[in-house]
């Protein structure tokens, strides 16, 4: 199944790019345990909600990053370290396209499998997709906050 | 045959000899054929060729004809260059000794060995380095090694010094040829790769994206589940595509070869832990692993990761070398070690399953205190 979600910055393609390169524990919200480097395994709690949040903690795998001839990517993945519930595992790329000289679309074109075999599946159409939206969104979302932060603008050598 | 015959048929046979070895572009058959040559052009019974050491003046391969492989193996361990040898490789100019037992800087002969006399050596210069020595003994009808004999091996240890530049040339440009070749096809791969997400993977995604609405929307039960299955197949379609294309460029291995990116692996390693880190590649077992460096940086990764995080190592060594059944690489620190049977060998699993999918096996050895070895074995 699939879901996409995407928010722009204002910032540079430069800029984001150079962000997302530096260390997962300065852009990857929800990060639980750190990795050494990319291509570790880490331990990130994903979900949805602020006031009641539903979350799971899930093994996060990030690749290196991929120019492109429009963008760069980042392909990453994720699937709960414990019980799934409702939440999908999930493949995905995180995109960095200019939109302007300062401003960027960082979006997620996310693949999941529904959990549960053919009920997850019936479910699906009803529920779980709004489940791996949301959490597809509650990431981006995070991802987005964390590079705009004056601590990720500093580390990125720019002044937001 | 009078004396004028004789040099002018060794004569000859230089001629032949520096032609025979002009049209030799493989560097082991001139190796080969330089003993050959020797044996020939001075009637020897034995002839050998010691190549020496890059870095140390030593006998580290010794050609040799004139004896059988039964009687070599009964010898056993090639000289390593003391007595007459080491003389010749000191000293770096022809010598011509009578016999060998007679003289006092022989260091004599090991067991089986077969019974040697006279004695003639010349050095072998190439690229204005010592490459090796060519030694030559037992002279056919004649007690000893004559002067012309020495003048004519000066000159063949001359033409064997410009076919070994000559065969070395050809082997560094083939290197090159085929390095290049490589790097345009990995650049092709790259934008193949490129071409197939930015256009194929997109339009399948939007198309799946599509139909997925599409069977949220519908009423019809059936029809819902049809379209359904059709995302799912797009969804197949979309995952081999990724695995092929980030297959065909696996990340850090892009623009690298394998040694390359395992010393920058190693670095990084080094400055981002603090612990000191030693890569020990052995080039030619590199490349001919190149094809699956993907998995076995990623190998090196887990393993430096685990000593990183669990080791509390002060230092590191990686190496692969070449082993009697093909290539080891080995990553060995000096920190707290652990019980192999414990959980924490256990969480060695994945390692172990990556090196066994590429043909290998994965030796663990820990003792608490006392550091941590993995090693991998691949064929080769």
């Amino acid at each position: 199944m699939f879901a996409r979600y995407f928010i722009e910055l204002p910032m540079s393609p430069e800029q984001v790019t150079a962000a997302l390169a530096r260390h997962p524990e300065e852009w990857v919200p929800g990060l639980a345990e750190q990795a050494n480097h990319v291509g570790d395994t880490l331990l990130a709690d994903v979900g949805f909600g602020e006031h009641l949040r539903i979350a799971r903690t899930v093994a996060l795998e990030l690749g290196e990053p991929i120019a492109m001839a429009t963008k760069t990517l980042i392909p990453l993945r994720w699937e709960a370290t414990g019980p799934r519930g409702v939440f999908p595992s999930m493949e995905a790329d995180l995109e960095i396209a200019p939109l302007s000289a300062d401003r960027t679309q960082l979006a997620m074109s996310a693949r999941y499998v529904p959990p549960m075999g053919a009920v997850g599946r019936a479910m699906n159409r009803t529920m779980l997709f709004r489940v791996a939206e949301a959490t597809l969104k509650d990431f981006l979302d995070g991802v987005g906050r964390a590079l705009m932060s004056p601590t990720a603008g500093a580390s990125a050598g720019t002044a937001i | 045959m009078g004396e004028a015959e004789r040099q002018v048929d060794r004569y000859a046979l230089l001629i032949d000899a520096g032609l025979a070895l002009a049209s030799e572009l493989d560097l082991e058959a001139v190796l080969e054929r330089i003993v050959e040559l020797a044996i020939e052009i001075t009637d020897a019974r034995y002839g050998a060729l010691g190549v020496l050491g890059e870095s140390t003046p030593r006998i580290e391969r010794f050609i040799t004809k004139g004896i059988s492989d039964q009687d070599r193996a009964a010898i056993g361990h090639i000289p390593v260059g003391e007595g007459i040898l080491g003389l010749l490789i000191r000293e770096r100019r022809p010598m011509r000794i009578p016999d060998i037992g007679a003289d006092p800087r022989t260091h004599g002969f090991p067991p089986n060995h077969p019974p040697m006399h006279s004695f003639l050596g010349a050095p072998v210069i190439a690229l204005g380095l010592v490459f090796g020595n060519i030694y030559l003994t037992e002279k056919q009808g004649a007690s000893e090694f004559s002067e012309e004999d020495e003048a004519a091996l000066v000159v063949l240890a001359i033409q064997a010094g410009v076919a070994i530049e000559n065969a070395r040339l050809y082997a560094e440009k083939e290197l090159a040829q085929r390095e290049l070749a490589r790097l345009e096809l990995l650049e092709e791969r790259e934008r193949i790769a490129k071409e197939l997400h930015d256009g194929v993977i997109q339009s399948l995604f939007a198309v799946g994206m599509g139909l997925q609405g599409t069977a949220a929307m519908s009423p019809d039960e059936e029809i819902g589940r049809r379209l359904e299955g059709a995302v799912e197949e797009i969804d197949r379609a979309i995952r081999d595509l990724r695995n092929y294309i980030f297959g065909l460029r696996p990340g850090i291995l892009a623009d690298r070869q394998l040694g390359q990116a395992l010393e920058e692996l190693g670095h990084e390693f080094s400055d981002r832990s603090g612990v000191l880190t030693v890569v020990d590649i052995d080039g030619s077992v590199a490349a001919e692993l190149a094809g699956l460096a993907g998995d076995l940086i990623q190998v090196v990764r887990e393993a430096l990761s685990n000593v990183g995080r669990h080791a509390d190592a002060t230092s590191v060594r990686v190496t692969l070398r070449r082993i009697d059944t093909g290539a080891e690489l080995e990553i060995d620190d000096d920190g707290a070690g652990f019980d192999v049977d414990s959980p924490a060998g256990m969480g060695l699993a994945n390692l172990r399953d990556r090196v066994q999918a590429i043909g290998g096996e994965l030796v663990l050895e820990s003792i608490p205190g006392q550091g941590t070895t993995v090693r991998a074995r691949l064929p080769l």
